[in-house]
């Protein structure tokens, strides 16, 4: 109890410290001007940048792009749609597969400095998720059902990233963002498997931070 | 001595660094490198294949630079859900003598917090070279509760239907000093490398907890069992890599 109190007491010295340090020093700011694409009505598409250098879609499998309405402030976007039917034959057994995903995106940027060479940028918006899977094994010979399964989930929430963005040149970046996301979930998922019957309900409001996403800014 | 005094000799410490700093300032300008008072830096990890991930949280991990030799580093991870879960199976059984049914439904509610925070003061013992070695300590602070509820009931065929319930709790806390030691190279002005050795003296406790009741008729099973651990432990951290952004 003793050591406890202790190592409070070591915790609370070291934040009254840090406070009047930091209160009592002043930031001097050095501003370098820097050539760059952040201007008003400048477009641009995101890529991810993931393992081994590769690009991938960044926010929505479909398209991310941004639009500056100033040099400050900006409006970036994604969207992510998946649909998906098919069929596949396993001899006895046939399986119809449809998948419908959706993604929707939309956040407000703003850009603290944006003539520095390094720009933070912090952003807000809505996030919106639609998936819908559903997997339907029948006997080939008799058409009755051998198997079925039924997954549909939604979420509907907001997003929050910080993140800076260095330009190499002057319509070519990279960035790096920290994220979270604050959301309602709803998942229902019901199935047929071998002589029986499940299904599975759950609801859920989220917080989480997101994976740091690394990328390439092409402005256009 | 005291720890009290312990702490002053190295809170004195700390002061010197920043006073030592306010002097270095001046040649700020000349040098290649933004260790400068006021500059913001946010760090991000570099693992396998050249994938960016979180550094020092899952949240944000951002440090400022209090004078050209001494910054403040933070890092906040936070991840929580709160939610109900209903379900319900039924499976059916072909045996000798006839079919069997049975269902299980279960109705409960979810939620666990994730907490993390990490503060450390930063010395760095050159600022004119490229490649700079720091060393910096400071508190930590982990958090971490997860609670499940649920009522479970059993439904068969030619037996007596069961019912019960079913609850789990986990809270598990740590707080202590971190410490770190590394090198920073500076690749541009703005842009660096890192590369850190760590390791934490913390205070851990644990405490777990699961209850169930379970009713055939009026006849009942209770199975309780819980958990109360603490701990005082001295861990290495795995060594971190990072790149490091510098901006105003």
């Amino acid at each position: 109890m003793i050591c406890i109190k202790n190592f409070l007491t070591i915790l609370v010295t070291f934040f009254l410290i840090l406070s009047c340090v930091l209160t009592a020093q002043e930031g001097k700011a050095l501003q370098e001007d820097s050539k760059n694409s952040l201007i008003s009505g400048s477009r641009s598409l995101q890529f991810r940048i993931s393992n081994n250098l590769t690009l991938t879609s960044f926010e929505g499998a479909m398209i991310s792009a941004k639009k500056h309405f100033t040099s400050n402030s900006a409006l970036r976007f994604g969207l992510g749609l998946d649909i998906r039917s098919g069929q596949e034959d396993y001899g006895a057994v046939e399986e119809d597969d449809n998948l419908f995903e959706l993604e929707l995106i939309a956040q407000y940027i703003y850009y603290t400095s944006p003539k520095a060479p390094v720009n933070l940028y912090l952003g807000t918006g809505p996030q919106f998720t639609y998936n819908r899977h559903v997997q339907d094994r029948n006997y080939e010979e008799t058409g009755e059902d051998a198997a079925w399964q039924y997954d549909r989930s939604w979420t509907i929430g907001l997003l929050a990233t910080f993140g800076v963005e260095w330009f190499a040149i002057e319509n070519i970046s990279f960035f790096c963002e920290y994220g979270a996301s604050i959301g309602y979930q709803s998942r229902y998922m019901e199935s047929t498997p071998y002589q029986g019957y499940q299904d599975q309900e759950t609801t859920q409001f989220r917080l989480s931070s997101q994976t740091v996403d690394f990328g390439l800014s092409v402005y256009f | 001595m005291t720890g009290r005094q312990k702490v002053g000799i190295l809170l004195l410490i700390a002061a010197m660094f920043i006073v030592m700093g306010t002097f270095n300032q001046a040649r700020a300008e000349d040098r290649e490198n933004y260790l400068v008072r006021g500059s913001w830096s946010m760090q991000f990890g570099i693992v396998r294949d050249f994938t960016l991930t979180s550094f020092n949280g899952g949240l944000i991990s951002a440090k400022r630079h209090l004078s050209p030799n001494t910054a403040f580093r933070f890092g906040l991870s936070l991840r929580g859900d709160v939610g109900d879960n209903s379900s319900e199976t039924s499976r059916s059984y072909e045996q000798p003598g006839g079919g069997e049914e049975f269902t299980r439904t279960s109705d409960g509610n979810t939620s666990n917090l994730i907490l993390n925070i990490s503060t450390q003061l930063m010395f760095y013992s050159t600022i004119e070279k490229s490649v700079n070695l720091y060393f910096g300590f400071g508190p930590n602070f982990n958090y971490s509760r997860d609670k499940d509820e649920f009522d479970l009931e059993y439904t068969y065929e030619d037996i007596p239907d069961r019912d019960g319930f079913e609850n789990r709790y986990m809270r598990s806390w740590s707080a202590g000093f971190l410490g770190s030691w590394g090198v920073e190279l500076f690749a541009s002005k703005k842009i660096s490398f890192i590369a850190e050795y760590g390791a934490r003296i913390e205070y851990y406790s644990l405490y777990r907890e699961t209850n169930s009741e379970e009713y055939v008729d009026e006849t009942g099973r209770f199975e309780n069992f819980s958990e109360d651990s603490h701990d005082f432990r001295i861990i290495s951290d795995a060594v971190k890599f990072g790149i490091s952004l510098y901006f105003n």
